[in-house]
């Protein structure tokens, strides 16, 4: 009974940092309608920041310049970021905050370095107490007692200071603040202020408990999604709530389900969504921007096809003269364009935001590997076997998803994706763990790299040409109809969630046959398919294409790919990726399509 | 004569507001009814309970005599319940002729003969044209297009006349009625244009603060004294 109780009161000392992060990520998107992905970032570098400080100086000095300190961040965040996308469809939102996420990632990795660093004690909580004889850290009952501090104080902000009722009216009416007077940019900037802060008082009292890591950010931002859509977006009850659930759930999960803790995070997860859609504490309308922006699909005619056609030729007889390195090059150029056409043809064209699409890529290569592991079958069968799982992860995780839309959606699968990764590290009996799954190797008549290339390019290429008829034909029509206008898609008769449900499918079965090849192309698979990275390339490789036109993924996964392969050597990467991404989404909302479409106005109006 | 829709003691709230309170009417096949009431007297409430965008707090209806209240808007109208919205939703990626054929497809309509629908609505010019591309009265013309062409049994236009000038609202109107006589087609329409409403309306339901307050021939409610009342600022328009 007595490690039960203990048990309970480490649960509710991880609810703390996690429900800091929560209320400050629920503040930012009531009164701005931003999900900010980068405030797991946010978290990271407010633990950072607090262990360099608390080199020179006391502790507790170090946590309070840490919170101030990463709250300045967030408010030059809004100032050169983010204030330049209120207007913006949630998408570019979305992405633009990924883009900081790999941006703050790599500035950390250069000012603190890769290595794990330990801080301090805290002056005065170093003991333990002892409760019905269990030790309990002070630090623990410190932290518990920090959370209900925080709870208080935003509750009194809330109802009682002109700042709290200006928060409130406009994350219940964002029309009202013009009504009352108020500038809205003063009131955003504020509100990044604080709730950048919180998040960086949370990594910062983080610090006696867990060194300062570069992994921190990721893995706090797919628990505290867990907890906003439990709790429900812009409600601080309602993160505390579901803070303490997921906290408890960690605590005792870890003594049932040690291999798989995040699954039970997902099952209550999916059993709050089932019932109350928008969250235990979350209203039901929060009106919310477009999610993509609505635009005919970017065709190019004549010349297009033209183009699709030379590019076939070329294709075809490249093997015959090119040096084999860019043979291998290009079969993994296949495959990613494979991968980023599925996301393209469920985001363009159905307008559902994913920040997960490597589930779907993850599990078509661990399904692919484990039937060669497990039951000795043969390629062939294997990449059948790919897009089968993909189907089966895209019929589960679709089907919460089309209870959800635009940030929701984006939140939610991520966290889907972030729970399959952890679960592909946890469940090491099957998966292999880190050391993932090795010497999956193509049939005989397929190891030879041409024959490769040419099995990649038939597979890619049909599913890619399947998926563009799709959009641009009847079925794209309808599905564009539910993007476009729901309410009135439905009134004319289209099922809507079922067309939206079919569509994440159609994204999860490409994606898996993706993933099937991937796994022949490199012999063997690891948790890194599944994790946030490889979600985030899908993405930039739609974007950088050009969202509404069918070609996009394409010319995406092939820039992408040359990119990757003349900067990914380079240090900060990464950096370089996030910088690109904030650019797109902010000036070229449209990608390469777009700008190749104006050009070829431009040129059309000067003739 | 048989009954197309039936609404039985329906109530919808928000929060403490009673937006639709006990409300109870029948529509008979084929007529043509108008529902007209003050600003926020519960038209569109009304419309959205009875497609389906809103869950009712309590009540029913029936169409042709099957129950749809716990129907999904899709379903519904799949059973012949048509509707257009007070702001016009249309498909904004699409041309004009595209979000016909939305419509038609979803309807499973392919004899209808989307031109010269388009045609008689004056919208023709624009069949190629990006939804972007017009104003907001050709805008309301392609969702009534829309509406018309999944051939519906009971169709419910909430104000279908809003943003047109005078003769333009006669004009369609005008169609309006034709084209419900032809296929027999059972309309509901709300309305601020009393031109509207006392020209073409059969019968003309009258709402206030959520309830049903008249219901009868154009002749009956203009001489209703309570209609008077809340009109009472509009009285000139009734009597025109
Ligand atoms: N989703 C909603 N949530 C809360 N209140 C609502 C909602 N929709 C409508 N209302 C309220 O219900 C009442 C009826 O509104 P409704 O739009 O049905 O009126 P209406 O008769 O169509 O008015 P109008 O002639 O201006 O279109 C109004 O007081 C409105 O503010
Ligand atoms: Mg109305």
């Amino acid at each position: 009974m007595a490690f039960y109780f203990a048990q309970f009161l480490t649960g509710l000392a991880s609810a703390s940092s996690l429900f800091l992060v929560a209320a400050g990520l629920s503040i930012i998107f009531g009164v701005t309608r931003i999900v900010n992905f980068a405030h797991g970032s946010l978290f990271m570098l407010g633990a950072f920041i607090a262990y360099s400080v608390s080199q020179h100086t006391s502790f507790w000095l170090a946590v309070t310049m840490a919170a101030i300190a990463v709250g300045t961040i967030g408010w030059c965040m809004e100032r050169g970021v983010l204030r330049k996308l209120y207007a913006a469809p949630e998408l570019f939102q979305l992405v633009a905050t990924f883009g900081l996420v790999l941006i703050i990632q790599d500035a950390a990795l250069w000012i603190w370095g890769p290595m794990d660093l330990l801080g301090p004690r805290a002056p005065g909580l170093e003991g333990v107490v002892r409760i019905f004889g269990e030790p309990i850290p002070e630090y623990d009952l410190f932290l518990i007692t920090i959370g209900l501090v925080v709870l208080a104080a935003t509750w009194w902000t809330f109802k009682r200071t002109r700042f709290g009722i200006l928060v409130r009216a406009a994350t219940e009416d964002p029309e009202m603040l013009q009504a009352l007077g108020v500038k809205p940019s003063t009131l955003f900037q504020a509100t990044f202020f604080i709730g950048a802060a919180l998040a960086g008082l949370g990594g910062a009292l983080e610090l006696p408990r867990q060194p300062a890591n570069l992994m921190m950010d990721l893995n706090i931002i797919a628990e505290v999604f867990v907890v906003v859509v439990i709790g429900g977006m812009g409600s601080i009850i309602g993160a505390f709530l579901a803070a303490l659930l997921i906290s408890q759930l960690n605590a005792f999960g870890i003594l049932i389900f040690p291999e798989i803790t995040l699954v039970a995070a997902f099952a209550a997860m999916a059993v709050v969504l089932i019932f109350k859609p928008y969250g235990l504490m979350g209203k039901l309308s929060i009106a919310t921007p477009n999610a993509v922006e609505i635009a005919p699909p970017m065709t190019f005619g004549r010349i297009g096809s033209f183009a699709g056609v030379s590019l076939m030729i070329v294709l075809v007889a490249l093997p015959f003269f090119a040096p084999s390195f860019v043979v291998v090059l290009l079969s993994d150029i296949f495959i990613f364009a494979l991968f980023a056409a599925g996301l393209h043809y469920m985001m363009g064209t159905g307008g559902l935001i994913s920040f997960g699409h490597a589930a779907f890529f993850g599990l078509g290569a661990y399904g692919a590997a484990l039937v060669v592991k497990g039951f000795g079958v043969s390629m062939p069968m294997a990449l059948v076997a790919a897009p089968v799982l993909a189907g089966f992860g895209a019929i589960i995780i679709g089907w919460f998803a089309i209870r959800l839309s635009g940030v929701y959606l984006a939140m939610l699968t991520l966290a889907a994706a972030q729970i399959l990764w952890s679960t592909a590290i946890q469940w090491q009996s099957v998966t292999g763990g880190d050391d993932g799954i090795l010497g999956i190797w193509p049939s005989t008549w397929a190891t030879d790299t041409t024959a490769f290339y040419y099995l990649a390019l038939a597979l890619c290429s049909t599913t890619i040409c399947a998926l563009i008829y799709l959009s641009l034909g009847q079925h794209g029509l309808l599905l564009r109809a539910t993007r476009d206008a729901a309410p009135r898609a439905a009134a004319l008769g289209i099922n809507v969630k079922a067309r939206q449900w079919l569509a994440i499918i159609i994204a999860g079965v490409s994606a898996g046959l993706a993933g099937g090849i991937f796994v022949f192309s490199k012999g063997s698979v690891f948790p890194d398919v599944l994790a946030i990275p490889n979600s985030v390339d899908a993405l930039v490789m739609v974007l950088l294409g050009g969202l509404h036109a069918p070609v996009g993924p394409i010319i995406g996964a092939g820039v992408f790919a040359l990119l990757e392969d003349g900067l990914s050597r380079l240090p900060y990467w990464r950096a370089l990726l996030g910088i690109t991404i904030v650019i797109v989404a902010i000036y070229a909302p449209n990608g390469l399509a777009g700008v190749f479409s104006k050009l070829r106005v431009l040129r059309t109006k000067s003739t | 004569m048989t009954i197309a829709l039936e609404v039985k003691s329906l109530s919808k709230n928000f929060g403490g507001l009673k937006a639709i309170d006990d409300m109870s009417f029948s529509l008979d096949d084929g007529g043509f009814t108008a529902l007209i009431g003050p600003n926020g007297a519960g038209k569109t409430t009304c419309f959205n309970l009875l497609s389906g965008v809103l869950e009712p707090s309590a009540g029913g209806m029936l169409l042709h005599g099957q129950s749809i209240t716990s129907m999904p808007t899709h379903l519904r109208a799949r059973q012949g319940m048509g509707r257009t919205f007070q702001i016009a939703a249309t498909f904004r990626s699409m041309t004009v002729l595209e979000n016909i054929e939305v419509a038609l497809i979803a309807a499973k309509q392919d004899k209808f003969d989307a031109t010269a629908l388009l045609d008689e609505l004056g919208i023709a010019e624009h069949t190629d044209h990006i939804i972007t591309e017009l104003a907001y009265g050709d805008i309301k013309r392609v969702e009534l297009a829309m509406a018309l062409a999944s051939m519906p049994s009971v169709l419910l236009l909430d104000e279908p006349t809003a943003g047109m000038g005078a003769n333009e609202r006669l004009s369609i109107m005008e169609l309006i009625a034709r084209l419900a006589r032809v296929r027999g087609t059972t309309v509901l329409f709300t309305e601020h244009d009393m031109d509207s409403v006392f020209g073409f309306a059969e019968r003309i339901l009258v709402m206030d603060q959520g309830q049903l307050i008249a219901d009868g021939s154009p002749e009956d409610i203009r001489s209703n004294t309570h209609v008077q009342q809340i009109y009472l600022g509009d009285e000139a328009t009734l009597d025109a």
